[in-house]
C-alpha cells in the first residue's frame, strides 16, 4: 500500500515512531527488496507477527521486507514455494508449528521436508495455549475435569478449529496423557469454536491465549491451566498443566523465519541478527506480548533443534489420532 | 420415435446427470461414516444422487414438454476472451504485469466487431499505466511490473 | 434514556473530533476504492493497513478500518448495478435487477436508490447496535448448531425464489452449489474432496472465482454473441435521479430490508449475506407483480442493499459484547484492538466508552460520508456506461484478472475464472441462472459443516433438529415458504394443463 501507506503514515507522524538512519549499503546483500512468505490468509496471527517483524528488519537493512500472502493447505502451499526458490536471501518464509511440524506428520505427500528443504534463521515467538472450561461445567481444576470425564466416557466434547490442527492435537495429548474418553468437536476456526464454547455446547476447549483471553476476563468461560512451563504474567493465578496435575504436558505454538536450504551462511547469520534485534526491540515486544506472545530470538541452530524435538513429540500423537492424510 | 420437444431442457438434464455421476464416483474411495460421526463421503454422495435425480427429471421434461432449444454457440468470443484470461495468468509471473496486461487487452479486444486498430493501441497503453499506477503505486500490491 | 443520549454525546465529541473525522473520510474513500476494483475486497486491505495503523491513536485507527470495512460493502454493490459484477458475496443478488435497471438507461437511480437505503439502513444498523446490542446478543447465543442448520435450509428455499424460470431448474441449480461448495478439505475428517490434486483447491474454490466467472465473464461473452457491442447498455440514459415513483416503491422495500439485515447481521458466517437474499425472496413474495423481479424492479435493488448495509452495522455487536469476531473483518479488527492493548469483549462499553460510543458515532458520520462522496459519484459512474463496449470489455476483464491474482497471488485463481466464465456461459445457454447456484455454493459448506456438528453433539440423533424449539420454528418457517413458492407454480402448471387441447 505505498500511497496509502505514506499518507497514513505521515498523518500518524504525532506518535510515530522515531525514524531510524538509514545505514549505507556496504554491504552487497540485501540489495533489492526481500519477500516474505506467510502461508496463511492476511489478517491472523502469524501474519501479525511477520508484518511486525518485517517492518522493523526493513529499516535495519535498508530494505524492504515485503509481505507475500500464499495461503492454502494449512500453509503447506506458501511453504512449498519458498523450499523450492532460489537460497539466496531475498526469499524467506514465515514458519510455524502447523507448516513444520504438523504438516510434515500428517500428509503422506508432502511437496517439502520441513527438515531438508530449509535453513532455520530463527524461533521468534512462542504463543502459549490454555484449557478453558464452559463454567457450568462441574470441575475447577484439571483434576476434577479428568475425574468427571473418567466417569462419564464419551459424554464431553472438546472443541477446535479444525481436523488435524494444533488445537485438535493439543486436546488429543490430553486426551491420551489423562486417559480420557473425550469427543473431538471440529470448527471452523477457533472463534466459531469459542463461540459455541461460552453458549455451552461444547464443554472444554484448547485455545490459544491472545484470542480466549477477552473471554476467561469477562468471566463466560473458566481457565483451568495454561499449556506451558511456567505461569503466565497476564493468569497469574491459573497454574501450569505439569502444576495442575498432569506432568510434562507442554503444547504451544510458535512463529520462526525459515530460509531456503543452502542459503549462504552469512546471509542467515545477518538475518538472525536483525530479526533477533527486532524482536527484542522494547516497542515491538509490547506489541507481541499484548499479542500474548513471548518474545524468544533464537539462534539457527536452537530453531534446528526445536524443528527436530517438535517432530519427535508430535508425530505419535497425530498418527494416534487417526488424522493421517494421504 | 420421441421427438425432443425442448433440447435445452435435454442437454441441461444430461448435463446434471453427468456431473451427478461424477460426484458420486469421486467420493467412493472416502469413508461414508455414520449418522453419529458423519463421513467425509456421506453428504457429497447425497447430493449428487439427488443431483441425477433432477437431472432425469430435466431431461425427461425435454422430452415431453415443450420448451426452448439450444442456440448456436459463439465460439470465437468464447475462445478468444477465455484465451485472453489464461494469457494474462501465463504471462503474469513470467513476464510481469505490463506484459500480461497488454495481452489480455490486445487478445480480447479481437472479440469486438467494431474494433480500430489505432485506437486499440492508444488504449491498451494507457490501460496498462492505469493498471501499474492503481494497483502497484496506489495500493501497493505484491505484482512483479517487468519480467525478472 | 438520558444514558444512551449521554453516551451518543460523548461519542460524537470523539467522532468528531478533526483527526478522527479525516481517518473517517480516508476509510470510506478507501473502502469504495477497494470495493468497486472487484476482487480485491476489505480483508487484504485492511491486513495491509493494520502494521500502520500501529502508530496511530486507538480510536483513530479503528474508526479508519471500520469506514474500509462499509466503504467496500459500498463500492461492491456499484460494480454489480454498472457491470453485473459482483464484488462482495452480498452484492449477488444486487446484480438480478441493479444490473437489468443499467441496461434500460436507469443506472443513476439504482445508484442513488443502493447510496440511500444503505445510508439509512446505516443509520438504524448504528441505533441497533448502541441500543439493542445485549438483546441480539442473547439471541444469537441460543444459536447452536442445529439452528443454523435449520436457518440455512430456511435460507436454501428462499433461494428458489430468486429464480426468475424454471424453479425446478433453479432448485437443481442449488444442489450443484451446495455440492461445488463442498470442494476442498472437509473440516470435519480432513479429507480432500474433489481437488483433482490441485494443492490450490485444498481451501475450497473462493467466492469471488465463481462469481465472476458466471457473472462477469459469462455476462461479456453473451454480450459479444450478440454481435452488437457498441452499445449493450441499449437505450439513452433517463435521468441520474430516482423519481417520486421510483422512491414510493422503494421506501418500504427499504424499510423491511433494514429489519431483516439487523437481525440477521448478528448471527456468525453467513447473516449479512443471508440477509440480502431473504430481503430480495421478501420483495418478490409482498410485491403485486413478482414477475417485474429480473427485469429490473427497484425494490430489487432497495431491500437487499439496505439488508446488507445494515447486516454490516450490525456485525459488529458480536465483536463488541463478546469479543467474537463473525467474519474474517471482524477478526481483523479483534487483531487491530489487541495490538493497542485494547481486549475486545463486553468490558469494552464500561472501561472505554469513549473508544466504543467514539467509534459508533463514526459509523453513522461514515455513512453519512459515504452518501455524501458517492451521490456525486453517481454522475461519473453513470458516464462511464457511455465508454463504447469494445473498450470497456478489455478493461473489466484485466481489473477481474488483476483482482483475482491478487487474492492469493496465485495464477491458479486466475485460470479457474477464465473456467467458470466458460461454466457460466453453458449455464446461459442451457437456460439455468446463476444466483441460486452462488447461494447453494457459500451455504453448501455451512450446512454440512452445521449438520454434522449437530449430530456429533446429539451423539447421532435427528431428533435433535425438531427437539430444539428454535430449530423447529425454523424449519416449520421453511416448509411454509417452500409451500408459498410452489403453490403458483402448481396452479399455474394447472392452468396450463387445462389450456391446452
Amino acid at each position: 500500500m505505498n500511497f496509502v501507506r505514506l499518507v497514513v503514515a505521515t498523518l500518524g507522524l504525532a506518535c510515530a515512531l522515531s525514524p531510524s538512519a538509514t545505514v549505507g549499503a556496504q554491504d552487497r546483500y540485501p540489495s533489492k527488496p526481500i519477500h516474505l512468505v506467510v502461508p496463511f490468509a492476511a489478517g491472523g496471527a502469524t501474519d501479525i507477527v511477520a508484518r511486525l517483524v518485517a517492518a522493523k528488519m526493513g529499516n535495519a537493512l535498508g530494505q524492504q521486507i515485503v509481505v507475500d500472502n500464499h495461503g492454502g493447505s494449512r500453509g503447506s502451499i506458501g511453504a512449498d514455494i519458498v523450499a523450492k526458490s532460489l537460497p539466496d536471501g531475498y526469499t524467506l518464509l514465515s514458519g510455524t508449528s502447523t507448516t513444520h511440524v504438523i504438516n510434515p506428520a500428517r500428509y503422506k505427500r508432502l511437496p517439502y521436508d520441513s527438515v531438508r528443504d530449509f535453513e532455520p534463521i530463527s524461533l521468534l515467538v512462542m504463543v502459549p495455549s490454555v484449557l478453558v472450561v464452559h463454567p457450568d461445567v462441574d470441575a475447577r481444576t484439571v483434576k476434577q475435569l479428568i475425574a468427571l470425564a473418567r466417569a462419564n466416557p464419551g459424554k464431553y466434547g472438546y472443541a477446535s478449529s479444525g481436523d488435524g490442527t494444533s488445537l485438535h492435537l493439543a486436546g488429543a495429548l490430553f486426551a491420551r496423557m489423562a486417559d480420557v474418553d473425550i469427543q473431538h468437536i471440529p470448527f471452523r476456526g477457533s472463534g466459531a469454536a469459542l463461540t459455541e464454547l461460552i453458549s455451552g455446547q461444547v464443554s472444554m476447549m484448547f485455545d490459544l491465549l491472545p484470542s480466549v483471553l477477552p473471554n476467561i476476563k469477562s468471566g463466560s468461560v473458566r481457565p483451568l491451566a495454561v499449556t506451558v512451563k511456567q505461569r503466565l504474567q497476564t493468569l497469574p493465578d491459573v497454574p501450569t498443566m505439569s502444576e495442575a496435575g498432569l506432568p510434562g504436558y507442554e503444547t504451544y505454538t510458535w512463529n520462526a523465519l525459515f530460509a531456503p536450504a543452502k542459503t549462504p551462511k552469512a546471509i542467515i547469520d545477518r538475518l538472525n541478527a536483525e530479526s533477533v534485534k527486532a524482536v527484542k526491540l522494547p516497542e515491538i515486544r509490547q506489541k507481541l506480548a499484548e499479542l500474548s506472545a513471548d518474545v524468544v530470538g533464537s539462534t539457527p541452530e536452537e530453531l534446528a533443534a526445536h524443528v527436530k524435538a517438535e517432530l519427535a513429540k508430535w508425530t505419535p500423537v497425530v498418527k494416534a489420532t487417526g488424522a493421517m492424510i494421504d | 420415435m420421441i421427438r425432443i420437444k425442448s433440447s435445452q431442457d435435454l442437454f441441461g438434464g444430461a448435463m446434471l446427470i453427468a456431473v451427478g455421476f461424477l460426484g458420486w464416483w469421486l467420493v467412493q474411495d472416502l469413508p461414508m461414516g455414520r449418522l453419529v460421526r458423519m463421513g467425509p463421503a456421506s453428504t457429497p454422495s447425497l447430493i449428487s444422487l439427488i443431483l441425477v435425480g433432477f437431472g432425469v427429471v430435466i431431461s425427461a421434461r425435454g422430452l415431453l414438454i415443450e420448451g426452448p432449444g439450444l442456440d448456436a454457440w459463439a465460439w470465437r468470443p468464447l475462445a478468444i476472451i477465455t484465451g485472453s484470461i489464461v494469457a494474462f495468468g501465463a504471462l503474469l509471473e513470467r513476464a510481469g504485469l505490463v506484459a500480461a496486461a497488454l495481452a489480455l487487452v490486445i487478445i480480447s479486444t479481437l472479440a469486438a466487431p467494431d474494433k480500430r486498430w489505432g485506437e486499440l493501441a492508444v488504449f491498451a497503453v494507457g490501460l496498462t499505466v492505469a493498471c501499474v499506477l492503481i494497483f502497484k503505486s496506489f495500493l501497493g500490491l505484491p505484482l512483479q511490473v517487468w519480467p525478472l | 434514556m438520558t444514558d444512551f443520549i449521554g453516551n451518543l454525546a460523548l461519542g460524537f465529541g470523539v467522532a468528531l473530533a478533526p483527526i478522527n473525522l479525516l481517518f473517517c473520510l480516508i476509510g470510506a474513500l478507501l473502502g469504495t476504492l477497494i470495493g468497486v476494483l472487484p476482487g480485491i475486497g476489505p480483508v487484504a486491505t485492511i491486513a495491509m493497513l493494520l502494521p500502520i495503523t500501529f502508530n496511530l491513536q486507538p480510536v483513530a485507527a479503528l474508526i479508519m478500518l471500520a469506514g474500509i470495512y462499509y466503504g467496500a460493502q459500498y463500492g461492491g454493490s456499484t460494480t454489480a448495478i454498472l457491470i453485473n459484477l459482483p464484488g462482495e458475496s452480498s452484492s449477488v443478488v444486487t446484480c438480478l435487477d441493479g444490473y437489468q435497471m443499467a441496461r434500460q438507461g436507469r443506472a443513476g437511480a439504482a445508484l442513488a436508490i443502493a447510496a440511500i437505503g444503505s445510508f439509512f439502513a446505516g443509520c438504524v444498523g448504528t441505533v441497533a447496535i448502541a441500543v439493542l446490542a445485549p438483546p441480539l446478543t442473547l439471541l444469537a447465543q441460543q444459536f447452536g448448531a442445529a439452528e443454523y442448520f435449520s436457518l440455512m435450509v430456511f435460507g436454501l428455499v428462499g433461494a428458489v425464489v430468486l429464480a426468475g424460470g424454471s424453479v425446478l431448474k433453479a432448485v437443481a441449480m442449488i444442489f450443484l452449489g451446495l455440492l461445488l461448495g463442498l470442494v476442498g478439505t472437509d473440516v470435519n475428517s480432513g479429507a480432500m474432496r474433489y481437488t483433482f490434486g490441485f494443492p490450490d483447491l485444498a481451501d475450497g474454490i473462493g467466492f469471488v472465482n465463481v462469481a465472476m466467472g458466471v457473472f462477469g465473464v459469462a455476462e461479456i461473452l453473451s454480450n459479444l454473441e450478440k454481435g452488437e457491442s457498441r452499445d449493450v447498455m441499449s437505450g439513452k440514459i433517463t435521468g441520474l435521479w430516482p423519481t417520486m415513483k421510483d422512491l414510493k416503491e422503494a421506501f418500504p422495500a427499504i424499510l423491511r430490508g433494514t429489519g431483516l439485515g439487523s437481525l440477521l447481521g448478528v448471527l456468525p458466517g453467513g447473516g449479512a449475506l443471508l440477509a440480502s437474499f431473504a430481503a430480495y425472496a421478501l420483495e418478490k413474495k409482498v410485491a403485486k407483480d413478482p414477475s417485474r423481479f429480473g427485469k429490473g424492479a427497484i425494490e430489487g435493488v432497495a431491500g437487499p442493499e439496505s439488508a446488507n448495509n445494515a447486516g454490516a452495522q450490525t456485525s459488529f455487536i458480536p465483536l463488541l459484547t463478546l469479543g467474537i469476531p463473525n467474519n474474517a473483518v471482524m477478526a481483523l479488527m479483534i487483531g487491530a484492538m489487541m495490538i493497542h492493548g485494547i481486549t475486545p469483549g463486553p468490558q469494552v462499553m464500561t472501561k472505554q466508552p469513549d473508544l466504543f460510543w467514539g467509534m459508533i458515532a463514526s459509523m453513522w458520520l461514515g455513512n453519512l460520508m459515504l452518501v455524501i462522496i458517492n451521490l456525486p459519484l453517481i454522475g461519473i459512474w453513470v458516464s462511464l456506461l457511455k465508454v463504447p463496449y469494445r473498450m470497456m470489455f478489455p478493461a473489466i476483464l484485466l481489473f477481474c484478472a488483476i483482482g483475482v491474482y491478487s487474492l492469493n497471488n496465485t495464477t491458479f485463481d486466475v485460470y479457474l475464472t477464465a473456467f467458470f466464465g466458460v461454466v457460466g456461459y453453458l449455464f446461459i445457454k442451457l437456460g439455468f441462472e446463476p444466483a441460486p447456484l452462488l447461494l447453494g455454493f457459500i451455504l453448501g459448506p455451512l450446512m454440512e459443516e452445521y449438520l454434522r456438528r449437530a449430530l456429533l453433539l446429539s451423539r447421532g440423533d435427528p431428533i435433535v433438529l425438531i427437539s430444539r424449539p428454535l430449530s423447529l420454528t425454523l424449519l416449520l418457517m421453511a416448509a411454509g415458504l417452500l409451500l408459498l413458492v410452489i403453490a403458483p407454480t402448481v396452479q399455474r402448471k394447472r392452468a396450463e394443463a387445462f389450456k391446452e387441447p
